[in-house]
């Protein structure tokens, strides 16, 4: 009869992971070689890591390291938001020969389809924010609050940030995670969110969609030249096309000179608030 | 060459020494970001992200680099950064995913990938570290920023979960 009692389980499985005390280790393996029970159990444990270090039947993503001697590896992306501003400077003027070209990119991709968010049937609006909601803010989330020059070092530029926002909203998430952009984040205890995402002209990091004619509107922030954008795209998961819903969130992007920055914001949240919000970026 | 040496190579700009770390740890951080968000098409977009900023970051690093480690912090943010905005915009995507614009649909998941997407994220986040990405309780601690006693007490919670559900999807598949 084994005379040492069974360990627990969370103990069978650092055993097994190597990393007990080397007293404790002992204990446990002289104890496991006579206990059926802990043997039957770890063979168990370790059958869960040989699945989930087994291949998938799909091919594994592969990196093109010809990528490393090209200065970037995609066409840069503030070139979008650019010329959607400049499209809408050029339609503001009275629609000359760029604003009528540009003013395609500001007509929905053929691929996508649009319709009204409330004729999509599965699923209403106050339901997929209720479910979002719920992912938001998932227990044990892990924040990054990075110092403002570590996230400046990774953006090589000086750091934008709103001196107003409206009640509630508090800082949970400032980092640079790729180096690329810059991301704030603020939340509300409702879980709702206000996103500022600040990229490089030179980093190039910003992606947008085409927007839909008349989602757009030019603005002025503080002297640049601004877009506030009503809507976003909605795409069920894990398949089906997107659709564009007004009523999913707004945004306003504009041209700091040195950075794009794009400032993200619910609904709930007033369209000159929003504005205000993007002019107070110091 | 010792992982060491390439590293520190590396580290000097050399790119055929980083292109060997890219060859050691690819198909590995290819596994761990395929299985944490997903989609095969994502995974390799967050691969290029992943080891394009590594190659960026390097040079700015410290003789003490532990890369693997380093590597999985980096390919961890760029998963929960593309997650997170998911999330945030409330499932609007930035660039419309093509395979889904045009109407294709993703390979059929296996068994392991059906039972990590019931998981809680953060659950089958920290397996993952700990299976696929084989990283030690106090490496797993630090990128996740919990003590290793708690890596411990999770990760078999975590483990137990897998094994429930993988039986169950065994038994219903």
């Amino acid at each position: 009869m084994n005379p040492q009692p069974c360990p627990a389980a969370d103990i069978l499985s650092a055993y097994m992971d190597g990393e007990l005390e080397a007293s404790e280790q002992s204990i446990v393996s002289s104890h496991v070689l006579g206990c059926g029970l802990c043997t039957a159990e770890l063979r168990s444990l370790r059958a869960v890591d040989v699945l989930l270090r087994r291949s998938p039947d799909v091919a594994l993503p592969r990196f093109d390291t010809s990528v490393l001697s090209r200065r970037q590896r995609l066409l840069p992306k503030p070139i979008l938001v650019i010329l959607i501003i400049l499209a809408l400077a050029a339609i503001a003027a009275g629609g000359t020969a760029i604003g009528l070209k540009v003013a395609d990119i500001l007509r929905t991709d053929k691929n996508v389809e649009t319709q009204p968010a409330e004729s999509f049937p599965s699923k209403s609006h106050e339901e997929m924010k209720e479910g979002s909601e719920a992912q938001t803010t998932p227990s044990g989330m892990e924040w990054e609050i990075w110092s403002v020059p570590e996230v400046e070092a990774a953006l090589e530029a000086p750091l934008l940030q709103p001196t107003y926002l409206p009640e509630g909203y508090e800082l949970v998430q400032r980092y640079a995670p790729l180096q690329l952009n810059a991301e704030i984040l603020y939340l509300a205890a409702d879980g709702t969110s206000i996103s500022v995402r600040e990229s490089n002209h030179k980093h190039g990091n910003v992606e947008r969609p085409p927007v839909p004619p008349g989602a757009g509107e030019q603005v002025d922030i503080g002297g640049h030249l601004g877009i506030y954008i009503r809507g976003g795209w909605f795409q069920e998961e894990p398949e089906g096309l997107p659709v564009w819903d007004p009523d999913l969130v707004h945004s306003v992007v504009f041209d700091s000179g040195t950075l794009v920055v794009e400032i993200d914001a619910p609904v709930s949240i007033e369209r000159d608030d929003l504005i205000a919000i993007a002019v107070s970026m110091k | 060459m010792t992982s060491a040496e390439l590293v520190s190579r590396a580290q000097a700009g050399e790119e055929h020494a980083f292109a060997q770390l890219v060859l050691s740890h690819e198909h590995e951080l290819g596994l761990f970001l395929y299985r944490r968000v997903n989609d095969p098409h994502v995974a390799e977009d967050l691969l290029q992200d992943t080891f394009l900023a590594a190659w960026k970051a390097i040079r700015k690093t410290g003789p003490d680099l532990r890369v693997r480690p380093w590597l999985y912090k980096i390919a961890l943010n760029a998963a929960r950064q593309w997650e997170r905005r998911q999330r945030i915009l409330r499932f609007v995507p930035f660039q419309p995913h093509q395979t889904t614009a045009q109407g294709e649909t993703l390979p059929d998941q296996d068994d392991v990938q059906r039972v990590l997407r019931k998981m809680r994220r953060e659950d089958a986040e920290l397996l993952l570290l700990k299976t696929a990405a084989e990283l030690n309780y106090s490496e797993i601690g630090a990128l996740l920023k919990i003590k290793p006693a708690t890596v411990r007490q999770r990760l078999h919670r975590a483990r137990e979960r897998f094994r429930a559900l993988y039986g169950n999807e065994k038994e219903t598949g």
